[in-house]
């Protein structure tokens, strides 16, 4: 997101500085250079006001404005005078006090709300960093870092495109330049049903008006009358066969068409998300992503196979029967046409009432699903502690409020469209009574209005309810498109935020050898979670990762198989920068084997082979036998034909961990990362798991995190990892000879709890 | 009434609590209280730094009135919340829904997700909690303008 939107996003939304202000800035700027900024949008006395917080490399300033409106420095604290700062939180306020002792006042204050609390939590780390450090190294731009941390939660929340409506409906419609030969046929078949549909009436009128009555004055004999009339009765159903033949073009090759451009839609978004970078998937909510791909080219499909025509027909209805009618006769005419504005929006009130009336319905129509998705996976829990009767009451109880409100809203449009059409035939009344004076006058009359002329006139009457509904519709029907269309684009126009960089470097056989040269990595810009991290791991080398949780020992392993890129220095693989390599072909030689094993739905076979083109059965058992998985998977009824359900959850968590493992075996990588591989399961389990891992790590370099020290007794180095760096590393003895070492309290721990394990 | 029990506010504002039954002297603590919503005067739990309970206050009525004092200042900012007097407008965005509103500490404009409709307590309290967790309440539908009691009707009623 480019920073003028930024700055649009949050004046429009938050309704605060899109960055420091000038003034605020220039009060700074000439003497320290600035780190970090935030905004205090709450006073001592809890009242919504602004002020600015300003961080340097060797102060803290309070900016406000002053009764002039002019700003103005409250305060400039040293921050060798801060020994810490205390966070009070609350519901919906935070504050910190900047202290130099807990018994003596603090030397500054500043209070704000939670929309505030990401950008001020920043600045309280790094206040810390400084504390600590004596002074931090920023790599960030205050200004970008001001606005992602303010905007956080709204991009969580909300899409992110930023085009306009218009250019949005735009982007959307360009989807169909490929199918122009169909997007033709089917507008042509269109506008050709709404044209031949005003034919009959006209045809009906003429039939009066120059058969029926000349022959009823005599000027007609009957055969030629008789003669006329066929012609004209064959015409009409001629019409009206080719009425329906031109609306079955319409509808088929619009609604073909609209799948196709659904599909185009969902391809293109399914690639899209498959080249993007692990922090977009965690920043959204799985659900929300399904539903791009699923609901909303659905809606997409819906708008252009039948919305777009549907409504252009209902315009071009409106236009040709207003121009028919008023050529047919001005006045009638004007006395048909002027009243549809009027029912327009009669239309429209209606359905912001109506819009209302089903948020309402909606709300408590997701309060009684809510006793569902409570009660029926909690299903046991009711019947212990028999609550059936209660449950049936809150239930009915809510049942009944969503019954009632969808009465209302029954109650609404059944009074509502019998009312409009009475407005419909009041204009018909009305037209009866200005025609018929004139009906009744002489052919002479400069009034005269013939039968066969006001016949047409109501056919064509008849037509007006629907175009003026579908209209009436139209607002809905194209938010609902638009929504769905903004958030597909979100994701289309997400980049990835690994690099790609042209002729990459192609390492078909790595060794293994990884090295961290200086590198740092931090996930939100600011907090760093790697600090400025060194070492070499050889070839073949297994070392274990330990720690404690939040220590950055995943993140590490992460960074490995380059899910994310450092912010800090670099990461050798086999002496070349991991960032110059081609990264599908390093990815196929990381393998990784997780404390929650992900099976694909499919078979067990599939499973295993996931990935690989041309496996054969023979590797296929090879693989699950050194995995210790053949037997197991021999006591299932299908044996390798066994599908797994979703997320293979007809496995044990065992089962799955070692069908992983021979699938990471298959891959044969040479780097391998083993991320808590057996810390959800039983001993015996957990025995059966390592017997196949140490088959797995042999001629690998392996990068074990672990909790259970147990695990790693085959490792060839331990790093200890703490606060993002490594804080000890050695071979086990070492490290245990290291009385006060933290390895040395974690193992002496461990053994506490176990009793008797030995590494 | 617990004489024992006292708490008072230290040089950096902050909450000490001391209890001369037990020989608990200026340790400092932050107030939790059990049901903030539905019974804020009662089963208030003091928590020291390591976020252990120290003490349980059942009744903050039945404490001494100095102690009340300085309890009743405490909870007020950590049960900080913005009061609404007035709803502006509520207008629907992609995904969000806006809330333009006048609380008793100022203007604010907030957003939160479509499917967060405001919760209504027993005694008629009205809770919006926005996308960054800032929480708004509304004292009660009757204690609104007739124009904001429509606006919010749709989503209370």
């Amino acid at each position: 997101m480019n920073t003028i939107i930024k700055k649009e996003y949050i004046e429009k939304f938050l309704q605060q500085d899109s960055s420091l202000p000038k003034e605020v800035r220039s009060l700074i700027e000439h003497t320290e250079e600035i780190i970090l900024y935030g905004l205090c949008d709450l006073s001592h006395d809890y009242k919504l006001e602004h002020s600015w917080i300003i961080l340097t490399h060797k102060s803290i300033f309070v900016a406000s404005i002053d009764h002039n409106d002019n700003y103005k420095i409250d305060l400039q604290v040293a921050i060798n005078r801060i020994q810490k700062v205390k966070e009070v939180t609350s519901l919906s306020a935070t504050t910190y006090l900047f202290l130099t002792s807990d018994d003596m006042s603090p030397l500054m204050s500043v209070r704000f709300t939670n929309r505030q609390k990401i950008i001020m939590g920043h600045i309280k780390y790094l206040v810390e960093q400084m504390i600590g450090e004596g002074d931090v190294d920023p790599t960030f731009d205050a200004d970008v870092e001001y606005g992602n941390a303010i905007l956080r939660p709204l991009l969580e929340a909300r899409n992110n495109t930023s085009d306009k409506k218009n250019v949005v409906l735009l982007r959307l419609l360009a989807y169909l330049l490929p199918y122009k030969k169909q997007v033709i046929i089917g507008t042509a078949g269109a506008v050709m049903t709404t044209i031949i549909s005003l034919v009959p009436a006209y045809l009906s009128g003429y039939l009066i008006d120059s058969v029926i009555r000349p022959f009823q004055d005599g000027k007609l004999t009957v055969d030629a009358a008789s003669h006329i009339a066929w012609i004209i009765v064959a015409s009409i159903g001629a019409i009206l066969i080719l009425r329906e033949l031109f609306s079955w073009l319409r509808l088929n090759k619009m609604s073909i068409m609209g799948e196709l451009v659904a599909r185009d839609i969902r391809e293109e978004l399914y690639s899209h998300l498959q080249t993007l970078s692990l922090d977009f998937f965690s920043n959204k909510q799985t659900g929300s992503i399904i539903s791009r791909v699923s609901s909303d080219t659905d809606r997409i499909w819906d708008f252009i196979a039948f919305g777009v025509v549907e409504v252009g027909i209902a315009l071009i209805t409106l236009a040709g029967l207003g121009s028919v009618l008023i050529y047919l006769d001005p006045l009638l005419g004007l006395l048909m046409v002027l009243p549809v504005p009027i029912l327009l929006i009669s239309i429209f009130i209606h359905g912001e009432k109506m819009k209302k009336m089903f948020l309402k319905a909606w709300r408590k129509w997701s309060d009684l699903t809510n006793v569902l998705s409570d009660t029926i996976p909690g299903i046991s829990v009711v019947k212990a502690f028999n609550q059936e009767d209660r449950e049936i009451g809150k239930f009915n109880n809510r049942n009944k409020l969503v019954t009632s409100e969808f009465n209302d809203i029954h109650r609404s449009w059944t009074s509502f469209w019998p009312l409009l059409m009475l407005g419909v035939h009041a204009v018909t009344l009305a037209v009866w009574s200005f025609a018929t004076p004139r009906l009744v006058s002489s052919t002479s009359e400069e009034a005269y209005l013939s039968a066969g002329t006001f016949v047409s006139f109501l056919l064509y009457m008849t037509m007006f309810s629907t175009p003026i509904e579908i209209i009436g519709q139209m607002a809905r029907m194209l938010n609902r498109a638009l929504s769905s269309a903004y958030r597909i684009f979100e994701i289309l126009d997400t980049k990835p935020t690994i690099s790609v960089i042209n002729n990459p470097v192609k390492l078909n056989a790595l060794s293994g050898e990884v090295e961290f040269s200086n590198v740092s990595f931090s996930y939100d810009g600011v907090r760093k979670v790697i600090h400025n991290m060194n070492f070499v791991v050889g070839p073949g080398e297994m070392i274990g990762l330990v720690g404690t949780s939040g220590g950055g020992k995943s993140t590490l392993t992460k960074l490995i198989a380059r899910f994310y890129d450092v912010n800090e220095g670099s990461i050798f693989i086999d002496g070349v920068n991991i960032k110059d390599l081609e990264l599908g072909m390093y990815r196929r030689q990381v393998g990784m084997v997780l404390q929650e094993p992900y099976l694909f739905h499919g078979n067990i076979k599939d499973n295993i082979g996931y990935g690989l083109d041309n496996v054969s059965l023979d590797q296929i058992i090879e693989a699950a036998k050194i995995a210790n998985a053949h037997d197991f998977i021999l006591k299932l009824a299908h044996g390798y034909d066994t599908i797994v359900g979703e997320r293979g959850h007809t496995l044990s968590g065992g089962e799955r961990q070692r069908v992983s493992i021979a699938r990471a075996i298959l891959h044969g990588p040479k780097i391998l990362i083993l991320d808590e591989a057996t810390s959800a399961v039983d001993t015996e389990t957990e025995h059966k798991i390592q017997e196949a891992l140490d088959k797995l790590i042999k001629g690998r370099t392996v990068f074990a995190v672990a909790h259970r020290l147990s695990t790693l007794r085959k490792a060839n180095r331990i790093f200890v990892i703490d606060n993002g760096k490594i804080c000890e590393q050695g071979t086990h003895s070492e490290l245990l000879a290291k009385v006060d070492g933290q390895y040395s309290k974690l193992y002496t721990m461990q053994q506490q709890m176990s009793g008797n394990f030995a590494v | 009434m617990k004489k024992n029990i006292k708490l008072f506010m230290g040089k950096s504002g902050q909450l000490l609590f001391s209890d001369a039954q037990s020989k608990v002297d200026s340790v400092e603590v932050s107030a939790k209280q059990c049901f903030p919503w539905s019974d804020p005067d009662k089963y208030i739990s003091l928590q020291n730094q390591s976020g252990d309970e120290v003490y349980l206050i059942k009744d903050m009525a039945k404490m001494e009135v100095a102690t009340q004092y300085t309890l009743q200042k405490h909870l007020k900012q950590v049960q900080f919340v913005m009061d609404v007097n007035k709803l502006v407008a509520i207008e629907e965005d992609i995904e969000l829904r806006k809330y333009d509103v006048v609380t008793k500490q100022g203007p604010r404009v907030f957003q939160t997700l479509l499917e967060d409709w405001p919760k209504v307590s027993h005694d008629g309290q009205i809770v919006l909690k926005d996308i960054a967790g800032d929480i708004f309440v509304i004292e009660s539908v009757e204690s609104l303008d007739k124009k904001s009691q429509k606006l919010i009707s749709t989503y209370i009623d």
